[in-house]
């Protein structure tokens, strides 16, 4: 019943990379490859994908290929990632502007304060020093 | 790695996640899911491996530029698509000539198919395939029967049969899609 039933089936099992380059290395049992050529019926991608692997001279460099590919396509999504950053604070000139503000208010009270107590400390001795000739 | 950490993470979601959060990891981690099956259909089409490496990067850089245009739906045929029409494009400008592009009917084609399927599947109808079978024609049924009953694999249908594999896999392929045919066929009769 069960054979019956996988003729009516369409896999949704997803290919492992591994598995498929495996089978086009031809590392597997014939049982192995039946499971997986079981996936490959109802999918033209993965047809076309096992039929292309195939003409790879080197089959054993493909999982350097992927890493590769994987790695620039990382770094392209990471500069993509940054200009858009960017973008987003050009557009906004008034958020850049308001951190600026808000940047020269807070030295500018370091400042005032700074001054301020310093002065305060210059006249606290001249202070006491009146208050003891005077007592 | 990504790739291995979110494998439990089926592709929808994945593409749900990167629409709703607009982050560009969700949709490198779902793109890094086809980098093999991408190359291997780059080769095929262009026969050359320098030139399949390069098309699957530019196929990536399309498929981030156009998944922000519209919603897509069924990612994986979505991909395909743009990766069969970048290569005939490709073929196209070496050769000079127009290919046939594939087009979102033909998606629409493979789902409709892949839910007939489904709706065979909760019908009780094996005993017609069964009797389905018979009505392939002699190629078809032969190696139908040797990959489904008799689990072979295609190579063991190439030395019983003496069939080339292209001939075994189109006799599969073929064969039950007839008879998903046949099936759907007979089940409108049932049911009147």
């Amino acid at each position: 019943m069960a054979d019956w039933n996988d003729i009516l089936n369409n896999s949704e099992e997803p290919l492992k990379d591994d598995e498929l380059i495996n089978y086009v290395e031809d590392n597997l049992s014939e049982e192995e490859k039946h499971d997986f050529e079981k996936k490959l019926v109802d999918s033209s991608f993965m047809n076309d994908a096992v039929e292309g692997l195939h003409h790879f001279n080197t089959k054993q460099q493909l999982n350097q290929y992927v890493l590769q590919i994987n790695k620039n396509l990382q770094s392209q999504l990471d500069a993509k990632k940054q200009r858009r950053k960017k973008r987003r604070l050009k557009d906004n000139p008034w958020t850049v502007i308001s951190i600026l503000i808000l940047l020269a208010i807070c030295i500018i009270g370091y400042f005032v304060i700074h001054f301020h107590l310093k002065e305060k400390l210059l006249k606290t001795p001249a202070k006491t020093e009146a208050t003891l000739n005077g007592g | 790695m990504a790739k291995d950490a979110f494998a439990h993470i089926e592709d929808k979601e994945l593409l749900d996640k990167y629409y709703s959060e607009g982050d560009n990891q969700w949709l490198g981690i779902l793109l890094q899911r086809y980098t093999l099956l991408l190359l291997g259909v780059c080769m095929k089409y262009l026969k050359n491996e320098e030139d399949a490496k390069d098309s699957v990067q530019q196929i990536f850089l399309k498929a981030v530029t156009e998944v922000q245009k519209y919603r897509v739906g069924y990612f994986k045929s979505w991909l395909y698509m743009i990766a069969k029409n970048y290569c005939l494009m490709k073929i196209r400008d070496r050769q000079g000539k127009i290919p046939v592009e594939l087009t979102d009917k033909m998606i629409f084609e493979e789902q409709e198919q892949d839910q007939k399927s489904k709706m065979i599947e909760k019908d009780n109808t094996l005993n017609l395939v069964e009797e389905g079978l018979k009505e392939l024609n002699e190629e078809q049924k032969l190696c139908v029967t040797l990959f489904y009953l008799q689990k072979k694999s295609y190579n063991q249908i190439v030395d019983t049969t003496g069939f080339n594999l292209m001939q075994v896999k189109s006799f599969i392929q073929n064969g039950k899609r007839n008879l998903k045919l046949i099936v759907e066929k007979k089940l409108k009769k049932i049911n009147g």
